[in-house]
């Protein structure tokens, strides 16, 4: 028989003690996990939006609504000459920047959201070649036909979703602005919402020919757009480039500061998701302070362990266990209760956050999103990601839990060396 | 192994009250001995096996083993002692109730790097020599009083100590029963191993064995 066997076997003896020590871990780790995992699950789903785009950050500013017309800027956006473009690259963990004009095409009895996008630049675009977010647990863009090159002009890239709904096919043709476009490709945009969507994508000049034709007074701005997306370099801090864009856009459009919009997932968390920055804090402090309870717990519960077990652990003294032996052993005991209560509490906390997340559907503020959502119309599909396991979370979770059990073994077991054979003998 | 004890003093207080458990005891275990300790109880004896043993610590005098003073030895040189050198057959057995009689025979072997198959070797072989292999998987509550008391010999006997010290090993046993266990510690010291065996029993103390006795913590030899 080991050391390790005997406690295991001294765990499997005190059921209802042990039960009582694993059990407490188990609701700590169950808790903390079960928040941990909806609160990285909220990161997931705002960043999604932006990885699917390539971006980090989404820049747009906003000016008052000019007079109806057929054809218009979608949701007020502003135009932004892409001059800017260099000022935004200039920034030194700016990887790359792209931009999109998002205008609506009113089609009786709804609004058609198009975007012109720019083929060459395929950084950072809401439809792009080779989008594979399979290690993020996301949708690949799986598509029908081809995406748009720079040859294009009166060629249209349409979501599947609005195709199916109008009975449109590759090789069809659509209407937009009173323009006949040919259909090169569907895209399939429902597995996630991205930063840019939109209904039908053409080509960027084209679009500003269309906005212009509708909307002279943009003329004036000549080769622009009305949605940036910016990438960052991985690890960057995305707060300082945004306010470093946001600073870049004021200056270059003269806008006051409350008609520019720089956004990344972070800014949107409490729109998209519902629950607010003191909430999330407010669930981290309640699991963090569960975790501090549990942890005394467990000391507590080890050292009226100990207690119980002077008699034997004098026994063990006496036929020449070493100090290293008895320590040894109360910290196996407590180790495998921290680890039994950690792997079920990691379990049946990522089954609430699973659980959670399967009835969960999240829908882009329309701040990010340039869609006409009046009443009947259909609007971008929700965010519906699966919650994946995240082994950071999981090796997190069991180390905790076995901080807390060896914890208590620890300051238990100082109690149980300290002992003299003569002394816990005289317990029996 | 020889054990020689040198005006060794061990008090213990008891509210306003001094107890001289253990007054002023100088005596020799010769290698290979085997030698009774009498006395009455409370006259001290299982105080002076503990002393021997370190299992509990001498207030004044000194232990030599072989030669060294074992108030010299670190704890680490102790707790090799009690578990290599050292079988002690405690009085009540001091059994752990939920380990069965093969893994309470094995406790002194549980910290050891020995392969699993060589511990249970040697706590079958010390079952063997208290005559109980038949009882490996039973619980001591499932034993009798004389079954007990072998279990904590063979326990005793698991890492081949040179000196055995057996706390009043017969008592509460019957007549029959006592006369095997002392048999066999007997037949232990014939193989060579030193004995000490403290009881008040009469039936062992009238045998022609080297004699001590107790009396309120001294000791006289005969």
């Amino acid at each position: 028989m080991s050391i390790i066997a005997l406690a295991w076997k001294e765990l499997t003896r005190r059921k209802s003690r042990s039960a009582l020590t694993v059990l407490g871990i188990f609701f700590a780790v169950a808790l903390l996990v079960a928040v941990v995992a909806v609160l990285s699950y909220f990161e997931r789903v705002v960043a999604v939006p932006f990885e699917a785009a390539g971006a980090d950050i989404q820049a747009e500013t906003f000016i008052e609504a000019g007079p109806w017309s057929r054809t218009r800027l979608a949701r007020n956006l502003g135009p932004i000459p892409v001059s800017i473009y260099e000022k935004i690259e200039a920034l030194p963990e700016v990887t790359a920047v792209g931009g999109l004009l998002h205008f609506w095409d009113w089609q009786d009895p709804e609004m058609l959201n198009i975007a012109g996008i720019d083929p060459d630049n395929q950084m950072v675009c809401p439809v792009k070649e080779g989008v594979s977010l399979k290690e993020t647990g996301t949708a690949t863009v799986s598509l029908e036909g081809r995406l748009l090159t720079k040859q294009d002009t009166y060629h249209a890239l349409l979501d599947q979703r609005y195709a199916t709904r109008h009975g449109l096919k590759v090789g069809g043709k659509v209407n937009i602005a009173g323009r006949e476009f040919e259909i090169v490709g569907l895209a399939d945009l429902a597995g996630v919402t991205r930063v840019g969507q939109a209904e039908a994508f053409i080509p960027l000049h084209v679009a500003q020919e269309i906005v212009h034709d509708s909307q002279p007074w943009t003329r004036k701005y000549g080769d622009f757009v009305n949605l940036i997306l910016i990438k960052i370099q991985p690890g960057a801090d995305k707060e300082a480039n945004r306010k470093k864009i946001a600073a870049i856009l004021q200056q270059a459009t003269g806008l006051d500061k409350s008609r520019i919009k720089v956004l990344t997932g972070e800014t949107i968390m409490d729109q998209t998701t519902g629950v607010s920055a003191v909430t999330r804090a407010l669930g981290r402090w309640i699991a963090v302070i569960m975790l501090v309870g549990v942890a005394l717990l467990v000391v507590k519960a080890s050292l009226a362990a100990v207690g119980e077990r002077t008699a034997e652990i004098g026994i063990m003294k006496a036929v020449g266990w070493t100090n290293r032996s008895v320590r040894a052993l109360v910290m196996w005991q407590t180790a495998f209760q921290g680890l039994i209560g950690g792997v079920l509490g990691l379990i049946v906390g990522y089954l609430i956050a699973w659980a959670y997340a399967l009835t969960a559907k999240f829908t882009l503020p329309q701040v990010l999103i340039p869609y006409s959502c009046k009443p009947g119309e259909a609007g971008p599909p929700p965010i519906s990601l699966p919650l994946t396991v995240s082994w950071q979370i999981a090796a997190g979770a069991i180390l905790i839990a076995l901080a807390m059990g060896v914890l208590g073994g620890l300051i238990a077991s100082r109690r149980a060396v300290a002992l003299r054979p003569a002394e816990a003998l005289r317990h029996i | 192994m020889r054990v020689e004890i040198k005006d060794l003093t061990k008090t213990y207080r008891k509210g306003d009250n001094i107890i001289r458990a253990v007054d002023g005891v100088s005596a020799t275990l010769e290698p290979g001995s085997f030698t009774v300790l009498w006395g009455v109880s409370g006259s001290g004896k299982s105080t002076l096996l503990n002393l021997i043993a370190s299992i509990d610590r001498p207030t004044e005098g000194e232990i030599l083993v072989d030669g060294e003073p074992m108030s010299s030895w670190s704890e680490e040189r102790l707790t090799r002692y009690r578990n290599r050198e050292i079988g002690f057959i405690f009085q009540s057995f001091y059994l752990i109730p939920s380990l069965t009689v093969l893994e309470n025979v094995s406790l002194p072997l549980v910290p050891d790097r020995l392969p699993a198959s060589e511990k249970r070797e040697r706590a079958l072989r010390a079952l063997e020599t208290a005559g109980l292999t038949h009882r490996t998987n039973h619980l001591p509550v499932e034993l009798s009083g004389g079954e007990q008391q072998r279990v904590a010999i063979a326990r005793a006997l698991v890492n081949e100590p040179s000196l055995l010290l057996a706390d009043e090993p017969t008592s509460d046993l019957d007549t029959e029963t006592g006369q095997r266990i002392l048999a066999l510690l007997r037949e232990l010291n014939s193989r060579g191993t030193t004995v000490l065996v403290a009881t008040h029993d009469p039936r062992i103390a009238e045998r022609p064995y080297q004699r001590w006795v107790m009396q309120d913590g001294s000791l006289s030899q005969s």
